[in-house]
């Protein structure tokens, strides 16, 4: 079995299908197709975007960890599931008439882990929604990702958002980054 | 300002309609900052938070931003995060420990409890020395209700346990228990555009639009809250209205541990937990707190301090004009319970009214409607109304303030407006205090 | 070694490419010495001011030019990033979201071991109490590949702007 060399540059062609799960994952949930975008997320799935704190640059308090922070997602399966299930009932009256949105996804890095099958991947997201007539919302973040092979089918394992703002400046940050 | 003669066309005496002009006019908002939000308790934070000597968090009452520290000496102290000199903000984090707060402007140096400690070569360069009280940071009124920091820059208000009122009796159903209750940080902070009175009032004595609002959430998670999904079902509850316009409803408890809306491994420890707790609660409060203990409540401090017990939010709505509010949102857990279960209450807390909330961007939508409509003058001029439930209000032995059910009332909503009447007509807190006590005994 | 002006190898390309978003990366995370090293010791990175001036304006450009924003060496550059790193600079102080957007990339075969790299950049800031501005531009670059990888040589920018719209530009493009 081959052994991998930790953050050292995929391949080329492991590239560009890391590129394309990137891009379809955003275009499933542009679509709504929530169904299949969970499908593409594995098992033990852990998809967090903790809040960012104005700290001084000197202040030695820990990082904020999963466990120990406020977050706007923090959530296993049984809660992305939870999310989409919401959608699904026709009582969620804020996603009706339904927004637009549009994700862009660049910036795109993979590197190799100790895990032959498993990568980090970096990429930058700018997620435009127009709802209702006229409200509109710019979100910028980057992702901190582990891709997983399984079964020669690339899946997401882990998602940390940094979101590049303090204060949320929409009313409500209902959407997948 | 208005007197009491203008604000008749505003809002009818017993609080039942309003004109849309109190949620919108910038002149009635410039007013409600100097009467309401610089005469009031307002929500800092919590001990909790800023436990060591030198910690700190940033934050506001009304619009004016504030510092809160705890000396060296361990005393919580809050002030005004704005130079004497030439007013540039002070501090820029929010929250940290410091041993002083340095402007980046001149370097001028303040304490721990926003003292001028130095001014860089000030004998070289005034000609007088600098009176050093004058220029001290603005000093804020802090006191503490059982951890809970408040602030009042209105140095003849009562006290805030006068201020509670029958709030503190309600309140000690889950502070004045073994540990006590905290609050989980940082905040998370959303802005919406929309009248905080509006959001003061739903966590006030709104129970009624759970059922429908909420409808895509409930069903999903079901729960205590599945009863009400679609108004099919009027829930049992009673809605308190105390003295001071603090208000909240309660789901009634039974003996039964009413099932909240955490979910999975969290909903079994929560439910470990009450179930130990609640004997606890009637040995030392009675049998009407054990009841209150074992309910959901959702409720709002005058004037813009709500929370949701059995959530567990803490929530303050901080106005930003006549038209939007920075909302931020804490987590409410008692001091004593398992770390897992504390996390799992937050993340439930999260996962239903954080940023994404699943309930609460429901509410967000809701009430940027209620606002954006009064920008046509002909609907502006169209009145508002709260007159659910009136004439059902009441006293009833073991409780100390007036109530009503069930929880589908506005029995709170009128309270709440009425002592915003009061309080921006009225010339001090003598005068307020008189007439919010009259008001309580009718 | 392939004609000026064509497509680099597939290779080759990625890996500038790659090498253009790490850059990018870098700079967000404030990781300016790292940064740094991506650099040429002779690198020159210039944004012009830009002037409105009228299609049909055939007169001469002004003697001393129209100025610069930033007109560097690497030893400039090491200046500014000491300024960033220095713990006096009180505006990014708290830290500020800042995050680089890179796109549009082209890479093309310049001679000398150089590629010519032509790429935008959108800068999304998030400051204060929710400030937020974007600037974007567009980059006109030098690489050259040596022992250590792709460097930068040469970046010309042009700033989307005629009058900066931010209180700072405490950023690298």
């Amino acid at each position: 079995m081959m052994t991998t060399v930790p953050g050292t540059v995929v391949p080329l062609e492991t590239y560009y299908e890391i590129q394309i799960f990137l891009f379809r994952e955003a275009r499933l949930l542009d679509d709504e197709q929530f169904r299949d975008w969970l499908a593409l997320l594995t098992d033990d799935i852990h998809y967090w975007l903790p809040i960012r704190e104005n700290r001084f640059r000197k202040d030695r308090r820990p990082a904020p960890t999963p466990e120990e922070s406020a977050s706007v997602y923090n959530d296993d399966l049984a809660d992305l599931t939870d999310r989409v299930a919401r959608f699904e009932t026709g009582f969620a009256w804020i996603e009706d008439p339904p927004a637009r949105v549009r994700r862009v996804i660049s910036n795109i890095e993979a590197e190799t882990t100790a895990q032959a099958d498993e990568f980090v991947v970096y990429s930058n997201i700018i997620l435009y929604r127009n709802r209702r007539q006229d409200e509109e919302a710019w979100f910028v973040a980057a992702r901190r990702d582990r891709l997983r092979r399984v079964d020669g089918a690339w899946r997401l394992a882990r998602r940390h958002v940094v979101l590049d703002q303090h204060v949320i400046l929409d009313e409500n940050l209902s959407v997948f980054l | 300002m208005k007197t009491t003669q203008d604000f008749r066309q505003l809002l009818r005496a017993d609080g039942g309609t309003q004109h849309r002009d109190i949620y919108w006019n910038e002149d009635i908002y410039a007013q409600e900052l100097e009467q309401v939000f610089a005469r009031s308790w307002l929500f800092l934070t919590h001990d909790s938070l800023i436990p060591k000597p030198g910690d700190f968090v940033t934050t506001f009452m009304g619009e004016d931003r504030v510092i809160v520290s705890r000396g060296r000496d361990g005393v919580v102290r809050a002030f005004l995060n704005s130079c004497n000199h030439r007013g540039n903000i002070v501090c820029r984090a929010d929250s940290g420990n410091a041993r002083s707060f340095t402007c980046h402007y001149h370097g001028w140096v303040y304490g721990l409890d926003g003292a001028l400690a130095d001014v860089p070569l000030e004998k070289e360069i005034y000609t007088e020395p600098l009176d050093r009280k004058q220029l001290g940071l603005k000093q804020v009124r802090v006191e503490t209700y059982r951890g809970f920091i408040y602030g009042n820059f209105d140095t003849t208000a009562p006290s805030l346990v006068d201020y509670l009122g029958e709030m503190a009796w309600y309140f000690d159903t889950f502070m004045d228990v073994p540990g006590g209750s905290e609050l989980l940080g940082p905040p998370i902070k959303v802005r919406i555009k929309a009248n905080w009175k509006f959001f003061s009032e739903n966590f006030i004595g709104d129970f009624y639009h759970a059922g429908w609002t909420h409808a895509a959430a409930i069903k999903i998670i079901g729960g205590a809250l599945g009863l009400i999904l679609g108004n099919q079902a009027v829930a049992p509850g009673i809605q308190f209205a105390t003295t001071f316009g603090h208000g909240f409803n309660a789901s009634s408890g039974t003996d039964e541990i009413f099932p909240h809306i955490h979910q999975g491994k969290v909903a079994e420890l929560f439910n470990d937990w009450m179930r130990a707790r609640i004997p606890v609660v009637r040995a030392r409060l009675g049998p009407e707190r054990a009841q209150l203990y074992n309910a959901i409540w959702d409720g709002t401090m005058f004037p813009n301090n709500s929370f949701l017990r059995g959530i567990d939010t803490w929530k303050v709505w901080q106005p930003r004009g006549p038209r939007e509010i920075e909302v931020w949102t804490w987590t409410l857990v008692e001091r004593d319970m398992p770390e897992e279960l504390k996390r799992g209450i937050r993340h439930t807390n999260e996962k239903t009214f954080g940023a994404a909330g699943l309930l609460e961007g429901d509410d967000g939508e809701n009430m940027e409607g209620n606002t954006q409509t009064s920008a046509g003058w002909v609907t502006r001029q169209q009145p508002l109304n709260t007159e659910m439930g009136m004439g059902r209000e009441g006293f009833r032995e073991g409780y100390p303030s007036k109530l009503s059910e069930p929880a589908d009332n506005e029995a709170a909503h009128r309270n709440f407006l009425r002592m915003w009447e009061t309080m921006m007509t009225a010339k001090d807190w003598d005068e307020i205090i008189t007439r919010r006590r009259q008001d309580a005994r009718t | 070694m392939r004609n000026v002006g064509s497509m680099l190898s597939v290779e080759h390309h990625l890996a500038l490419q790659q090498q253009l978003i790490r850059e990018a990366r870098l700079l967000d995370e404030e990781s300016f010495d790292d940064w740094l090293a991506l650099l040429n010791d002779d690198v020159r990175y210039r944004l012009p001011l830009a002037e409105r001036r009228f299609r049909k304006d055939r007169s001469a450009p002004s003697e001393l030019g129209s100025g610069y924003i930033f007109d560097d060496t690497k030893q400039r550059l090491r200046l500014r990033i000491n300024r960033l790193q220095s713990g006096y600079l009180w505006a990014e102080d708290p830290r500020n979201c800042v995050r680089r957007v890179i796109s549009n990339i082209e890479i093309w075969q310049a001679d000398d071991n150089q590629a010519e790299v032509f790429s935008v950049v959108t800068i999304h800031r998030s400051r204060l109490d929710g400030f937020e501005r974007q600037l974007t531009a567009g980059r006109r670059d030098r690489w050259q590949t040596t022992a250590a990888g792709w460097q930068l040589v040469l970046r010309d920018i042009q700033l989307d702007n005629a009058v900066v719209m931010d209180s700072n530009l405490n950023v690298f493009f």
